[in-house]
């Protein structure tokens, strides 16, 4: 049928293109023109037009873990030249472990065609050319077909083929935008690239991925995790592990839900990101942690979190409830375990909503930010204020401020076993514990899910001491019976309570008063104030670096400077072996800072970095820290240094 | 009671706790040890073979480019070749049961009767654990470990990435090379390489 029409075609000019579909490996391939006519030395679009049954997909040019890209060898008449394949934007097919990057149904591969000038109108042209693909569903198979496409020759302008519009509009709709204002640059570690994208017009993207156009740049099946930076975005992808030569530039589509140029623009930027190596602590941030690592340090974290000293005045007066409740023998303590639980839960829910809904609407921010805000730090200083007055006796909470400070000091309900729950999360968030750090970094670049996850080992970490001791309520013979020292502890809760409101105050003065440059501490180690660029320059004369992340509102940090940071021993041996210390304050919210933090793969403080001497990879330092361990980090980190020093140097 | 309610719900969050994913080898590392059943039941380990050098292919007979090794022979004639200088070649399945390329110890003896292959062994891995434990993607994978257990080389079994056998006498064989240059005392000139062919049909 089709032969005939060809025929016909050629006997009566003037006719559309013609060509023969060709099946083989569950797809049908065809050679199309986007136009009915050759003009001579007119350049043109035809294209491989390839059609797979359900379920099956061919691939890209990089065909990800597995697969073969397709290809195409033409064979044209004199004088004809053809370009290189177009890929429109491919998809990401998961097959754990595994993931390809491919098109299921069907994809149209441009290819601009140049037909010689000296062409007579009136002739036909046969386009020949092989197709070779591999198509797969479950399983593959390589697929073949010698195409042709028939056209004449016009003097006229060609007319586009109205058949063949849609398909090619739809493909170009589909191809990498290529030039923007969307700048790219990446670094590299020995385990990650951190890709970073910015733009002076603030678009929202979302679901960032990146497809390379080199098969061993990467782990294809590795999440890669976007976080929003000021004015554009950071990708972190897993390095392959085939991938050891020196690489100039990440080259490859990045692919965003919404627009490179706002809504209904192209979905996919192709960039060549130019590569510079860059230390980066390698257990975190872009070698993302495992989930289940990150969930086992979540619970870790969050049962340190009861002895951090900010929860500390909290963990006190539930101990003192649960004395309490256990001499009254109406109340069942273990529901009064699983309120608290409960109450804690949902504070870190709701946090982990509040995070969710934050960096959505595009916000920087990190762990502890509530009490960035001086109006929340305000309330909580009043609000601790009062609590420490009623222990000290001055009036009963119960009966003057009830709803206020009830769930404190009331003696039963569990309504108030619940919002005990809530108020110990609120006071323990700011001291972000050992571990806590990592996992809270995992959390906030993952799926919403996961982030609800992690959060939530979090708060059942935290809760697990009171839901022991309500299980087993024989535990509380090791807490002291009631009696008058209870009185006494009342008001040694008032002082720490009390402290606690002072502190506060002292937050909220800083930030709400003129903003006092950090203290000098006096005789102590000369801080001097951190800057990426300073670091950065440091680090390029291979001077010893200590970075100290901190803020006034960490008790945590500021604890860890007294014992540790104040200590004579410390600043001579920064002295001794000059180092240079940086401080970075987060008292105020500060973009910066929290993208250094994040750099580390952070999102709370404390934390300590360590620089060697020359360019070795930065150490990070536990959140809680002691003058003797600040002063070994320091000699292992030197030592490294002169160890490698004297290694014979190999030819490289 | 409480107790045991206490501990179930432990024991419930400990087994939310996804397990961890893989970890792939590196090349220049000592490669991971494996214990697995072979089709003729005897367990094999790759401990068991230090002092050899051993060969590790993955392998699936109903995908396309093991096809194009085995039916030009060039597969074959290279295990002939390795196994009589002493090479240590196992053959691994980790095709999942339901999936393509899963097949009995019974059926195994068959098909390397009929595809007259000279592997030291077929190795059954239905559950996948060796082939993510060595990142192992595709069919053909290759993987060869020196006499000390080090990785030395892993990746395709040859220089082009195609399903056509005619492309077979233009490639360089990789696992031929790695092995012939290592056993003249000489480096690797390749040591790694992006495998190519048919992902592997792991248990979703």
């Amino acid at each position: 049928m089709k032969k005939t029409l060809l025929i016909l075609c050629l006997v009566f000019f003037p006719c559309a293109a013609q060509a023969e579909p060709v099946r083989s490996a569950h797809t049908e391939a065809e050679l199309v023109s986007e136009v009915t006519s050759i003009q001579p030395g007119t350049p043109f679009w035809a294209g491989l037009h390839l059609k797979m049954e359900p379920r099956w997909h061919t691939y890209w040019r990089n065909p990800g873990d597995s697969g073969l890209p397709t290809q195409i060898k033409w064979n044209l008449p004199e004088g004809f030249e053809a370009g290189a394949l177009q890929w429109p934007q491919p998809e990401k097919v998961d097959l754990p472990p595994l993931a390809v990057y491919a098109y299921e149904n069907e994809v149209l591969l441009p290819v601009q065609i140049t037909p010689p000038a000296s062409l007579t109108p009136g002739q036909d042209i046969e386009l020949k050319a092989k197709a070779t693909w591999l198509a797969c569903e479950e399983v593959c198979i390589p697929g073949q077909a010698e195409l042709s496409l028939h056209l004449p020759v016009k003097a006229e302008v060609p007319a586009p083929d109205p058949a063949k519009a849609t398909v090619f509009a739809e493909t170009r709709a589909r191809f990498p935008l290529r030039e923007s204002e969307w700048r790219a640059e990446a670094f590299t570690g020995k385990k990650q690239f951190v890709l970073r994208i910015t733009s002076p017009n603030a678009y929202l993207l979302s679901g960032l991925s990146f497809f390379p156009y080199d098969e061993k740049l990467i782990d294809h099946a590795a999440p890669q995790t976007a976080r929003k930076i000021e004015s554009g975005y950071e990708l972190i992808l897993k390095r392959g592990n085939l991938f050891t030569g020196k690489l100039d530039a990440l080259e490859g589509i990045l692919v965003s839900k919404e627009g490179w140029r706002g809504a209904g623009s192209e979905t996919s930027l192709e960039i060549k990101a130019p590569v510079t190596p860059r230390d980066f602590p390698e257990s975190a941030g872009g070698a993302p942690m495992k989930l289940g690592a990150a969930l086992v340090f979540a619970f870790l974290g969050g049962l340190i979190l009861n002895l951090m000293p900010c929860v500390f005045p909290v963990l006190s007066i539930k101990i003192l409830n649960f004395v309490e409740q256990a001499s009254e023998q109406k109340i069942k303590p273990g529901l009064h375990g699983i309120a608290f639980t409960a109450g804690v839960l949902v504070s870190f829910w709701l946090l982990a909503g509040a995070l969710i809904f934050f960096r959505a609407a595009g916000h920087e921010i990190g762990w502890g930010f509530q009490l960035q805000s001086p109006v929340f730090v305000g309330f909580l200083a009043v609000l601790f204020l009062i609590l420490s007055l009623s222990l000290f006796g001055f009036f009963e909470i119960g009966l003057s401020l009830t709803g206020l400070g009830g769930f404190l000091t009331g003696k039963s309900g569990l309504g108030n076993s619940f919002f005990g729950g809530v108020l110990a999360t609120v006071i323990a968030t700011p001291c972000t514990a050992p571990f806590m750090g990592a996992a809270l970094g995992f959390a906030l670049t993952q799926p919403p899910a996961v982030s609800l996850a992690v959060f939530t080992l979090l708060g059942l970490g935290m809760a697990f001491p009171y839901l022991l001791l309500s299980f087993f309520p024989r535990l509380l013979a090791f807490v002291p019976r009631p009696g008058p020292w209870m009185s006494g502890l009342k008001k040694f809760m008032g002082v720490l309570l009390l402290a606690t409101a002072a502190w506060l105050g002292w937050i909220f003065f800083l930030q709400s008063g003129a903003h006092v440059t950090t203290p000098g501490h006096g005789g102590k180690i000369a801080w001097e104030t951190y800057s990426d660029e300073r670091l950065a320059s440091l680090r390029a004369s291979g001077t010893p670096v200590f970075v100290d992340f901190t803020a006034a509102w960490c008790l945590t940090c500021k604890v860890n400077e007294k014992i540790a940071l104040d200590q004579d021993r410390v600043k001579k041996k920064f002295e001794e072996l000059k180092i240079v210390p940086l401080k970075a304050d987060w008292t105020s919210r500060d973009e910066r800072i929290a993208r250094a933090l994040a750099g580390y793969g952070r999102s709370s403080i404390p934390l300590y970095v360590l620089y060697g001497p020359g360019h070795s990879e930065p150490v990070l330092l536990p959140e809680i820290i002691t003058a003797d361990l600040v002063v070994q980090a320091v000699d292992k980190v030197f030592k490294a240094a002169v160890d490698e020093e004297k290694k014979p140097k190999e030819a490289l | 009671m409480k107790a045991k309610v206490f501990f179930l719900a432990l024991a419930v969050i400990a087994l939310a706790f996804p397990r961890l994913a893989r970890a792939d080898v590196q090349v220049g590392e000592i490669a991971p040890d494996f214990t697995l059943t072979d089709i003729e039941g005897k367990k094999q380990t790759l401990v068991g073979q230090q002092g050899n050098y051993v060969v590790l292919e993955w392998t699936n007979p109903d995908c396309p480019f093991v096809h194009k090794q085995y039916d030009s022979g060039t597969m074959q004639a290279l295990q002939k070749e390795m196994t009589s200088k002493g090479v240590v070649w196992f053959s691994i399945a980790s095709s999942a049961p339901g999936k393509q390329g899963h097949y009995s110890a019974k059926e195994w003896k068959q098909i390397v009767t009929d595809r007259k292959a000279f592997p030291t062994a077929v190795l059954l891995d239905p559950k996948g654990l060796v082939g993510k434990q060595y990142g192992a993607k595709t069919t053909p994978h290759m993987y060869v470990i020196d006499p000390k257990g080090v990785l030395i080389y892993e990746g395709a079994i040859d220089s082009i990435p195609s399903a056509d056998p005619a492309d077979i006498k233009e490639a360089t064989n990789y696992v031929s090379q790695a092995l012939n240059e290592a056993m003249s005392g000489q480096p690797v000139s390749t040591p790694s390489t992006k495998s190519y062919g048919c992902s592997i049909k792991y248990a979703s």
